[in-house]
């Protein structure tokens, strides 16, 4: 019954005209970000942070939030026309998305993967109520220890996804909480690493670091290529429309992918994207016809659709329940929560009920939005694609160089995000993974606390985090999955698997 | 643990070097692991010793220095073992010798990166407005060409634009500049 209570008040507030304004213009923002490949939801969230610095904390959420779902439906648009992902976590539903347009099935393509999308979304929303607040009493009694060591197992999932050597991936993360370091050591009050710069006496500031890192750096890799010229699918849309057919034959999937995704988006380092590439493969085979995946069968464009919007309700799972984001767009979110001077755990769930149940509500709202913008706009977003990029990547620039400078009105800080946006751009091209450094650097100064807490707790003894289960759970976890990188016939069996899959 | 690997397999990484050319420069980049593991040790170390200097306290009661010592010595640890790797790797199937730059507009790249560090410094002397115009009219003329008429013209409409966006709505407060309003 406090459920019903809880979310009869969430729908209280993010029903108040202003939030729905911001819900709509957070999905519409998401939905047009997903559509114009080259800005992923990631960056699209930095970029419009300072946009929330004003407005209350739940109308931030409620935006943001709805810019991250309204992306996973807006990618799958791109990725059917024109056989481009609008952001990575469409990158499956080319292989058969595209060519079900191809043989002019676009429109039961597109409806599949909104009414997917819209189902999977709501089902983990719902997935979402339940599970944060019985698993937020748990996390109340956690302690320094335990909180140390969940993080240390998330970065190294996180590293141990991540893109070539592990060792590489670890690195990115090591340095991530070394960054976090810099400027004031919040226990004794004393400065360290900050270069005698007074714009680093508050430490590398959260939102030029993820600007740079994620928007900068990012336009720099696209405008380096040589431009390629994009064509659009030329074909008239009929019939958004599945057909009974085309319902039974994508229910499964839909309903597989909704799980699949919701649970892999509680994972960190996993979220949108890895779900969407396990839904396609687990459809491939259980499938009947496994030939006939990649010619344009709908099952490959429901399953990956739906998991992908099912795993942005499961990655707010560690967000709210922990305050340990699960990605680079809800350590965002983390960010946002943070400037309105809210600290994401379980605290948060129980003095301010009001912004889970406002973001909770708020996602229902969203996804039936979403549903109802996106099939008839899609003539729209095609017009949209249009754009060049030579016109796209100043304004990207733009917003970055403001965003940046508007939290503090510093311009210093526009330095910070140029030097970053260099960095970013230097690893990428050097086959370094930004996901770890991001995620470690959002949690480096947690980690530093929980870590000085516990060795003052057991006394300096380092057995502190194998003598308390949950903690040693988690740490012999972690060790686990480093090591089994590393032993050559695992390794073996994990490159065996990325030349097949490739 | 295989669940875990198949979800590593099939990361987007994977299929992004599906084409031979980007499998190429995949492999081609090991070729640099050695040289950044040697920026990562140089890193670690002045880490270390700097964390000396802050005072490192006792292990029972860590100091400011604590943490990033320990953590100076994991990216020595982990560079060092990507430098074995490197080598390793090095020796049993080199990678291909293609330069990382050579079919790159990486001049437009560096050319960017100077218009933007002009604009952080333009940005309190100018004002926003013209030094948005500016910097937007250049931008756009560093990319695929754009005809001067319509960088100015796009130049004009986002500098204008932006400014009733942030800086009259959500009233961030800009340098004004040689202008007065």
């Amino acid at each position: 019954m406090e459920l019903l209570t809880n979310l009869f008040h969430g729908f209280q507030i993010s029903l108040s005209p202003i939030n729905l304004m911001y819900c709509f213009i957070g999905v519409l923002l998401g939905t047009l970000i997903g559509v114009l490949p080259g800005i992923g939801p990631g960056a699209a969230i930095a970029l419009l942070l300072p946009t929330t610095f004003r407005v209350s904390p739940v109308s931030a959420i409620i935006m943001l939030a709805g810019i991250y779902y309204g992306a996973m439906y807006g990618g799958s648009t791109t990725s059917i026309l024109v056989n481009i992902p609008g952001e990575a976590a469409s990158v499956v539903t080319c292989l058969d998305g595209y060519q079900m347009a191809r043989k002019g099935r676009a429109g039961p393509a597109l409806g599949i993967s909104a009414f997917g999308s819209f189902i999977a979304g709501t089902l983990s929303v719902m997935g979402l109520m339940l599970l944060a607040i019985p698993l937020s009493d748990v996390a109340l009694k956690f302690g320094f220890p335990e909180y140390f060591a969940i993080m240390c197992l998330g970065l190294s999932i996180v590293s141990y996804l991540g893109r070539g050597s592990i060792f590489k991936s670890l690195v990115m993360a090591a340095l991530g909480v070394s960054l976090s370091f810099v400027g004031m050591d919040v226990v004794v009050g004393k400065p360290r690493f900050d270069f005698g710069l007074l714009v680093l006496g508050d430490g590398v500031g959260l939102i030029p670091l993820l600007m740079g890192l994620f928007g900068i750096s990012e336009v720099f890799i696209n405008i380096e290529e040589k431009t390629k010229a994009r064509e659009i699918f030329q074909t008239k849309i009929r019939g958004l429309l599945p057909t009974l057919r085309d319902w039974k034959d994508s229910l499964g999937a839909i309903a597989r992918g909704s799980l699949l995704g919701f649970f892999l988006g509680i994972l960190p380092g996993g979220g949108a994207v890895v779900s969407s590439f396990v839904s396609y493969a687990v459809e491939k085979k259980i499938s009947k016809h496994p030939e006939k995946f990649g010619t344009g069968v709908i099952e490959g464009v429901a399953g990956p659709e739906s998991a992908n919007n099912a795993a942005t309700g499961g990655a707010f799972i560690p967000l709210f329940v922990l305050g340990i984001p699960s990605n680079v767009a809800m350590a965002l979110l983390l960010g946002a929560l943070m400037i309105h001077g809210l600290q994401p755990g379980p605290l948060l769930l129980q003095q301010h009920p009001e912004i889970f149940w406002g973001t909770v509500a708020s996602m229902y709202i969203g996804n039936a939005m979403l549903l109802v913008l996106n099939l008839p706009l899609i003539g729209l977003w095609v017009k949209l694609l249009k754009v060049p990029y030579k016109i796209l990547f100043p304004m990207i620039l733009l917003f970055c160089l403001i965003g940046a400078y508007s939290e503090n009105n510093n311009p210093a800080d526009m330095l910070v995000m140029l030097f970053f946006g260099a960095l970013g751009y230097l690893l990428r091209k050097y086959g370094y993974d930004l996901a770890p450094l991001v995620l470690a650097f959002v949690l480096g100064r947690q980690m530093e606390q929980a870590f000085r807490q516990s060795l003052i707790m057991s006394d300096g003894s380092f057995t502190i985090f194998f003598t308390r289960p949950i903690s040693a759970v988690a740490m012999v976890l972690g060790i686990f999955l480093l090591i089994s990188a590393l032993i050559p016939a695992l390794k073996r069996k994990r490159e065996k698997i990325e030349v097949e899959s490739a | 643990l295989d669940f875990l690997l198949i979800c590593r397999a099939t990361s987007p990484w994977i299929l992004n070097e599906r084409t031979e050319s980007l499998r190429r420069e995949a492999k081609a980049m090991e070729r640099y692991d050695r040289i950044f593991s040697f920026i990562w040790i140089a890193l670690g170390v002045a880490q270390c010793v700097e964390s000396v200097n802050f005072g490192l306290g006792s292990v029972s009661e860590p100091g400011t220095g604590f943490m990033p010592f320990v953590m100076g010595l994991v990216i020595i640890l982990l560079a060092v073992s990507l430098l074995m790797e490197a080598t390793i790797t090095l020796k049993k199937s080199p990678p291909p010798k293609i330069s990382l730059w050579a079919e790159v507009h990486w001049k437009r790249v560096a050319y960017i990166t100077i218009l933007l560090l002009a604009y952080s410094f333009l940005l309190p002397k100018l004002g926003y407005i013209l030094a948005t115009f500016l910097v937007m009219v250049f931008l756009l003329k560093s990319g695929e060409p754009v005809k001067w008429p319509a960088a100015i013209l796009v130049g004009a409409l986002t500098s204008g634009l932006s400014y009733l966006i942030f800086g009259i709505w959500l009233s961030v407060s800009f340098p004004r500049g040689i202008f007065s309003f």
